[in-house]
């Protein structure tokens, strides 16, 4: 035991450090004269990566699928946008726009969160209609036509936020799994019932965790409106950015901090490739990346390359059930 | 684990990097023009023609020994019918291809989203399906230019046949999309309408509506006479039909796509009658439009859509900026802002706000499986009213 | 309001109902029987209304030949995709097996918008013309849909109820252990629910074509409003799915005459809401076991 939390303790450090060190590396991007095609990928692989944690930090950890991700950031937008139009800075907009998609989430977990994970399913997948129809109908939100955000700022802001908060919702994530709380969350997605028979109160940490992850979608989608600066609800409100969510850890392996990472990069290294050579089948191409990877990885192609290697490392031995997870 | 997915991260990294090293070595003599266009996804439809459109303008021009000199060659990417998608192609197309101009894209928030990133790196556009003119009027953009008809004046040519025409029919029922374009269009006709001492009414529906017949129950309720549907061309199709199943038979009936060809194909017989509006028709009689037509259906084998008009249009355009500019970005700025160039879609002009008000639409109207422009000069005589569904 | 109006909005909401009826019918059936939240449903919808399409404009066929043809096509393709990809992922857990249909989704709509790009396709073949009865008019292609619905909805539920294989199919909605301890084939039984599920959204698909415009995304659509109404009528009770498709098909038709129709579906989805916090086994349903 004393062993295991010792690696663990580890693995978080080296863990952590490693992520920084990468943060501040893509961070300084601007400054380090690469073509602007290249930031924009980075930033776009930072923004899907932050997206891909919000999601893995609430689903990857419970179970409980949600489609309300690409809802809650736009959420996000919407409001860091309405902020800086009315003069408020720029912290205090974000921080607005994380709490504004928090309090949406609470819309969703408190309904249906002491239910069963399909009714918590459909919760989130209907926000995303609701939302839509509530911001086409809503005066002060632009109405159909959408808002803009009357100051542009220069691209080097929106990518450092971005990347911050990707980075940061990684190391949450890294750190927050292996806590005491982590560890029952996880025990919890496994066994519902034997974990509150232990004195778990599973509803109230799942709608903790749920909104913790809605606050973190909230901040990406409002550094992502600042990037766009420009918004239309039918775009922002789109079921696509929940797609990306989700396949990002899916992908690359749900519950894993580094799963999503090795998730984004694959997401946006395909999309790039599938651009040039089959530009028609590149929706297609993404399902049955999905598809393969669900049926024949089970839990994304990060820990399914780790067991390998782990098998490797020790000619054979079969690594434990908890291991493998870990 | 740890480390082997770092390293999987850094190998990509480096695979997609040295992709870039190749492709930026190569020399670029042609005059090279971009565009993003939606060849998947919802505008996918259109926007093929809109391909078809810069393809073959792209080949004529070549063919008659380029612009200046130099051959013309137009980069085009699927941006999935995106706006994200869209932002990325736009520096793709900068940066790796090198492009000198920018050809639009299809839709609004896609036309919208790359001019955010163009007048960053000031480089030209032209919105060539642009019809929405809000782009235009919500932000102040110097580098991106409508070169389509303002979706603003949707409703005119038919309000123009109603005055000269309709003189017993009073009730007037407005259709329109709760999107910008159809909700600006509705704007500008009401007050128009009510000028003309009609009684108008206004009914919006959500984007992706099916079904109409709760609006139809409300235009039979108020004993409306006359429609004009505002909104895209699937909703417009769903309406008809759903009317005709009603029996509601109104004096006149305009919906803006209903010059489409298409049309007939979904309505069959019953399209006899119905109003529409039109930039363009492979009709119209200049040589330079004839020469278009000609090309066209040798190249593809049907008559031009006007999607396919438009994109060869907004090539001319750049054609007439580079021309009297010169192959520089600043210059065709220039151009595009204040001069009159003639295209196949008539005489591209623009306002302050970069809006076009060179281009203007005609009424159309099927008559005897035909669609003919029914206003202008040498024009057919409008069929009014509509005969009643068969 | 007067009283025609009244009973005219009450049959056009009647069709609109009718069609989501059958759509949620099979959602519910593959929800209850093999505990799969079938997200590709609408892109089976999507298949049949272009294989109606298909047929009609290439082969001159009548489109009410499609819909068998549909259902048929359906049910094979339903069949094929439960044995080979979704049976595969039986006994995992939710997540994986949500995440299997949802793939296959997107599969379907990549699929789709590449053959068909995202054209709005219609038909002017087939039933044209207008029934009136009394002061109510109804076309005669949505008197088809509401027959057809009428018959397929009716077969199906006394399918479930009154043969040996309905039998099979409640038996293992209620527990899945013991009708596998009673000597159920739980797999055949799964494979035949999944197949007439998909049958009937392959079905409903034409009857779209027949009254509506088909694009790749046309099942995609209407999906999500058979998901609400499988929620509103209790997840997985059948009866209760085609009840509350029929009184949101009537409930939304009346609320976008006195309001417009994105009102109605925000009224529709707080609804929704309200009875997830108040009623979290649907508006009709009973508390079933897990």
């Amino acid at each position: 035991m004393k062993v295991e939390r010792g690696r663990d303790l580890a693995k978080i450090t080296w863990g952590s450090l490693a992520i920084l060190a990468c943060t501040a590396a893509m961070a300084a991007l601007p400054w380090l004269g690469v073509t602007s095609y290249v930031r924009t990928l980075v930033y776009y692989g930072a923004y899907f990566l932050a997206l891909g944690q919000a999601w893995n930090l609430m689903s990857g950890l419970t179970g409980y699928v949600s489609f309300a991700h690409g809802a809650l950031a736009g959420i996000g937008a919407y409001a860091v946008v309405l902020a800086l139009n009315a003069d408020l800075p720029m912290v205090i907009s974000l921080l607005i726009a994380a709490i504004a998609a928090g309090l949406a989430s609470l819309i969703i977990g408190v309904t249906s969160l002491r239910l069963k994970g399909t009714s918590f399913t459909f919760a989130t997948l209907f926000l995303q209609e609701l939302v839509l129809l509530l911001v086409r109908k809503l005066p002060f939100a632009g109405g159909p036509g959408g808002i803009v955000l009357e100051e542009i700022f220069p691209l080097w802001l929106p990518h450092v936020l971005m990347i911050a908060v990707a980075g940061g919702a990684t190391l949450l994530v890294l750190v927050f799994r292996r806590s005491r709380t982590g560890l029952r969350v996880l025990a919890m997605r496994d066994d519902e019932a034997a974990a509150s028979a232990i004195g778990i109160d599973a509803t109230r940490v799942k709608i903790v965790l749920f909104c913790a992850s809605a606050a973190i979608a909230g901040l990406t989608g409002a550094v992502h409106g600042v990037f766009a600066s420009s918004l239309f609800p039918n775009e922002v409100f789109s079921i696509d950015l929940s797609i990306i969510a989700l396949a990002v850890p899916l992908i690359g392996g749900a519950g894993t901090a580094l799963g999503p990472v090795l998730g984004a990069v694959i997401y946006v290294g395909l999309r790039e490739i599938l651009q040039v050579l089959a530009p028609n089948l590149h929706l297609t191409i993404v399902g049955v990346v999905l598809l393969l990877v669900i049926l024949f990885m089970r839990d994304g192609i990060a820990p399914a390359l780790g067991r390998l290697f782990r098998l490797k490392d020790r000619r054979g031995q079969v690594p434990a059930i908890a291991e493998v997870r870990a | 684990m740890t480390h082997l997915s770092r390293r999987s991260v850094l190998g990509s990294a480096a695979a997609v990097a040295s992709t870039f090293a190749v492709v930026k070595a190569r020399a670029a003599d042609p005059i090279k023009f971009g565009a993003s266009l939606s060849l998947t996804g919802r505008f996918s439809d259109s926007a093929k023609y809109v391909q078809e459109g810069y393809l073959l303008w792209a080949e004529q021009v070549n063919a008659k020994g380029g612009i200046k000199g130099r051959p013309v060659e137009v980069v085009i990417y699927d941006d999935e019918s995106k706006p994200d998608t869209g932002r990325v192609l736009a520096e793709r197309l900068l940066d790796r291809d090198n492009v000198l101009a920018i050809l639009g894209p299809y839709s609004s928030p896609i036309t919208d989203a790359m001019a955010t990133a163009l007048e960053r790196a000031q480089v030209p556009m032209i919105g060539t399906i642009a019809s929405d003119s809000s782009i235009w009027a919500r932000r102040r953009l110097r580098w991106t230019f409508q070169g389509f008809p303002s979706s603003d004046f949707d409703h005119e040519g038919f309000l123009k046949v109603i005055k000269e025409k309709g003189q017993g029919s009073k009730k007037l029922a407005i259709i329109f999309e709760e999107a910008p374009f159809s909700i600006a269009a509705k704007d500008w006709a009401l007050p128009v309408a009510k000028e003309m001492g009609l009684t108008v009414e206004a009914f919006g529906y959500n984007p992706g509506a099916q079904d109409f017949r709760s609006i139809i129950e409300r235009m039979i309720a108020s004993g409306t006479e006359m429609v004009s549907m505002g909104g895209y061309y699937q909703p417009s199709i769903a309406l008809t039909r759903q009317m005709i199943e009603r029996g509601f038979n109104p004096v006149a009936f305009h919906f803006i796509q209903a010059a489409d060809g298409v049309t007939k194909e979904a309505l069959g017989a019953q399209v006899e009658g119905v109003f529409g509006r039109s930039s363009w028709e492979a009709t119209i009689d200049t040589p330079a439009n004839k020469a278009f037509v000609a090309a066209y259906q040798a190249k593809y084998g049907r008559i031009p859509s006007y999607h396919s008009a438009a994109a060869f249009a907004a090539g001319q355009a750049f054609q007439g900026a580079i021309e009297e500019k010169g192959a520089d970005r600043a210059g065709i700025r220039e151009a595009l802002a204040s001069s009159k160039i003639e295209t196949v879609l008539g005489t591209f002009h623009t306002n302050q706000r970069g809006q076009q008000d060179g281009y203007h639409y005609a009424s159309t109207q099927w008559q005897g499986g035909t669609s003919y422009v029914v206003s202008g000069p040498s024009a057919r005589a409008p069929l009014w009213p509509k005969p009643k569904w068969s | 309001m007067t009283f025609p109006l009244f009973l005219q909005l009450l049959t056009n909401g009647l069709v609109v109902g009718a069609l989501l009826a059958i759509v949620a019918l099979g959602v519910a059936l593959i929800f209850g029987v093999v505990r799969v939240v079938n997200f590709a449903h609408g892109e089976f919808v999507t298949l049949g209304a272009f294989a109606t399409y298909l047929v009609v404009t290439q082969l001159n066929i009548s489109p009410l030949l499609g819909i068998p043809l549909a259902f048929v096509l359906g049910a094979a393709v339903g069949a094929g995709i439960q044995a080979a990809i979704v049976s595969r992922a039986a006994g995992r857990p939710e997540l994986d097996v949500l995440m299997v249909t949802y793939a296959l989704s997107i599969i379907g709509l990549g699929i789709f918008s590449s053959a068909f790009s995202g054209d709005f396709r219609s038909y002017s073949e087939g039933p044209s013309g207008i029934f009136t009865l009394g002061s109510v008019v109804i076309g005669l292609r949505s008197l088809t849909v509401l027959l057809v619905c009428l018959i397929v909805g009716v077969g199906t539920i006394l399918v479930v109820q009154r043969t040996r294989i309905g039998l099979a199919l409640r038996a293992l909605a209620q527990s899945r252990d013991s009708a596998a301890a009673c000597g159920i084939n739980v797999p055949a039984a799964e494979l035949f629910a999944f197949a007439l599920a998909v049958g009937l959204a392959a079905a409903a698909g034409a009857l779209v074509s027949l009254i509506g415009t088909i694009h790749p995304r046309v099942g995609h659509d209407l999906v999500l409003d058979a998901f609400v109404v499988v929620v509103l009528g209790g997840m997985g009770s059948i009866g209760g799915a085609v009840l509350a498709a029929i009184a949101i098909g009537i409930v939304n038709a009346f609320t976008s005459f006195a309001l417009d129709d994105s009102w109605a579906r925000i009224l529709t989805y707080c609804l929704l809401y309200a009875t997830l916090l108040l009623r979290p086994h649907g508006l009709l349903g009973r508390h079933v076991g897990a």
